[in-house]
């Protein structure tokens, strides 16, 4: 029925409608913090360990929802799994193929095997915290739907990336004995004191692998967030039904690209894991 | 924002743990072992397809040898039927030639013989009326003896070979 | 200038020049990848991902900067 409408008709159609949403005045008085929403308050209270406070906040649930659906989905494909796949298996069996061959098998040379379960694992945690992101779930303040991402906590993330650099090490510190392996980070060539000043650089460096591994991540999913929350806020700031409007179409662009942002994100994290277990097994300069 | 929150590290050790645990346990295994099986599958449901063509070649080739093998036997039986055909020909033409010669020899024996029976026939009827004639010429009855030297006059002074034996030539 | 005004402008500088150089990093890093991939389309799978591991190394620049003008905002005094 829309396709007899001429072109032009349609234009003035939207038109009026801008210029009806621009006459009726925003009624809204709600301020939109930004910040806020990335702030975690403890949901359920739990006791302190020493210095660890194990309270269950907004960013605690969003891991267990993640697990959850992990689980829920390892297990249905366990349970269904048969020769002919469904699309659901197929589905899975594609994530599957891209995290062992895309990623692990592309970057790795040796030990895709034995690490492949860590890598694989980290993309699908990962790649399902992203997503979930960007699902909106009724944690925000008073209880409204908002969103919010495992991934958008730097803490959650650094421990993550903890993972990809305790494994490192112990990958090559187990392949290459643990004199070897230090050794290898000092050039062969150069002379004494240059040596241990190469060696200290490159014990920095793989601290900044771990900063940059765990920052990437949150700092992503971040801004991705605040992006959106922004543009919630703006339209509650400009208080127009127009600006609303315009700013709703601006932020489900911006949703569409969180979507492959999340994808991509997940891809970088294992694949960047997979660059560093796999440097450090395969030592050579 | 950004204060440390060991909690959050804690939480997210175990969650990940349990998400590494539960991964490895109930999904990565089964489905590198069901892609791993279907390769398997695929591969040998292609060496089984490359097997049959194989086959198939084989058998066509077969098939081809037989049949040129059974062109040549028919080639070589229509050869053999055709020149049975020619031998058979000539010796059919030769034994209607030979019959034909025989029926002819025949014919001419018989001619030859009633050429002589009619010879035989005439020289007694000339003999007859010779002594016919010579009797009506002398008036009376010649003796056994003038008859055969009166038949042996006139046939003497006949020529036989002019009334038959000319055709045998 | 009061403190908060210059954090406030420290963050957006720190954002907005932060982003200059990551961005032609990434701008030439992707079309370089992508020459390559017209180039060589046999060997787009390997193009691919060695492009997305440099976009993870160079964006982690912009990221910097991003966590910078974080810090700037909420964290310093």
């Amino acid at each position: 029925m829309l396709k007899r409408v001429p072109r032009w008709a349609k234009l003035i159609g939207v038109v009026v409608v801008l210029v009806g949403l621009a006459l009726i005045p925003g009624r809204a008085k709600q301020q939109l913090e930004v910040a806020k929403e990335f702030e975690l308050t403890p949901i359920v209270k739990l006791p302190h360990v020493g210095p660890v406070d194990l309270s269950i906040n907004k960013a605690v649930v969003y891991l267990w929802i993640a697990t959850a659906v992990i689980a829920v989905a390892a297990l249905v494909i366990n349970r269904t799994l048969k020769a002919r796949p469904g699309r659901f298996q197929l589905a899975m069996e594609g994530l599957f193929e891209l995290a062992r061959n895309g990623i692990v098998g592309s970057v790795m040379k040796s030990g895709a095997d034995t690490w492949f379960p860590y890598i694989g694992a980290a993309f699908v945690f990962v790649l399902v915290s992203n997503v979930i992101g960007l699902v909106p779930l009724p944690f925000a303040e008073h209880n409204q739907l908002g969103f919010y991402a495992a991934t958008a906590n730097l803490y959650v993330t650094l421990t993550l990336a903890l993972f990809t650099f305790a494994f490192t090490h112990y990958a090559g510190i187990k392949k290459n004995g643990p004199v070897h392996y230090f050794k290898n980070w000092m050039p062969k060539g150069a002379p004494p004191v240059l040596r241990e000043f190469i060696f200290v650089i490159h014990g920095v460096s793989e601290i900044f692998r771990l900063v940059s591994l765990s920052v990437r991540l949150f700092a992503n999913m971040v801004a991705g967030h605040a992006i959106l929350a922004v543009f919630f806020a703006m339209a509650l700031i400009f208080q127009s039904y127009l600006a609303a409007a315009i700013l709703q179409g601006g932020s489900a662009m911006i949703y569409l690209f969180e979507i492959f942002v999340a994808v991509i994100q997940a891809f970088i994290f294992a694949i960047l894991s997979a660059v560093y277990i796999g440097g450090a097994l395969e030592q050579e300069h | 924002m950004l204060n440390t929150q060991w909690g959050l590290m804690v939480w997210t050790l175990i969650t990940f743990g349990i998400s590494v645990a539960v991964l490895w346990k109930y999904a990565f295994g089964p489905l590198q072992r069901i892609i791993d099986q279907r390769r398997a599958q695929i591969g040998e449901s292609m060496e089984a397809a490359e097997a049959a063509r194989a086959e198939a070649a084989r058998l066509l080739e077969e098939y081809k040898q037989t049949l040129a093998k059974v062109r040549a036997e028919a080639e070589e039986i229509l050869e053999r039927s055709h020149k049975a055909g020619d031998s058979a020909k000539a010796e059919i033409l030769a034994e209607a030639k030979q019959q034909a010669e025989r029926t002819v020899d025949k014919a001419r024996a018989q001619i030859e013989r009633d050429t002589r029976a009619a010879l035989l026939e005439i020289k007694q009827q000339v003999a007859d009326l010779t002594l016919l004639a010579a009797e009506k010429v002398a008036g009376k009855s010649l003796t056994d003896a003038d008859h055969e030297r009166l038949i042996q006059q006139a046939l003497a002074e006949l020529d036989f070979d002019e009334l038959g034996m000319g055709s045998k030539g | 200038m009061d403190a908060s005004a210059a954090k406030l402008l420290g963050a957006g500088l720190s954002m907005g020049l932060g982003a200059i150089g990551p961005g032609v990093g990434l701008g030439i890093l992707i079309g370089k990848a992508l020459e390559g991939i017209a180039r060589q389309p046999e060997v787009s799978g390997d193009i691919r991902t060695n492009m997305f591991i440099g976009i993870g190394v160079t964006e982690a620049v912009a990221l910097y900067a991003f966590v910078v003008a974080l810090i700037l905002i909420f964290v310093a005094k």
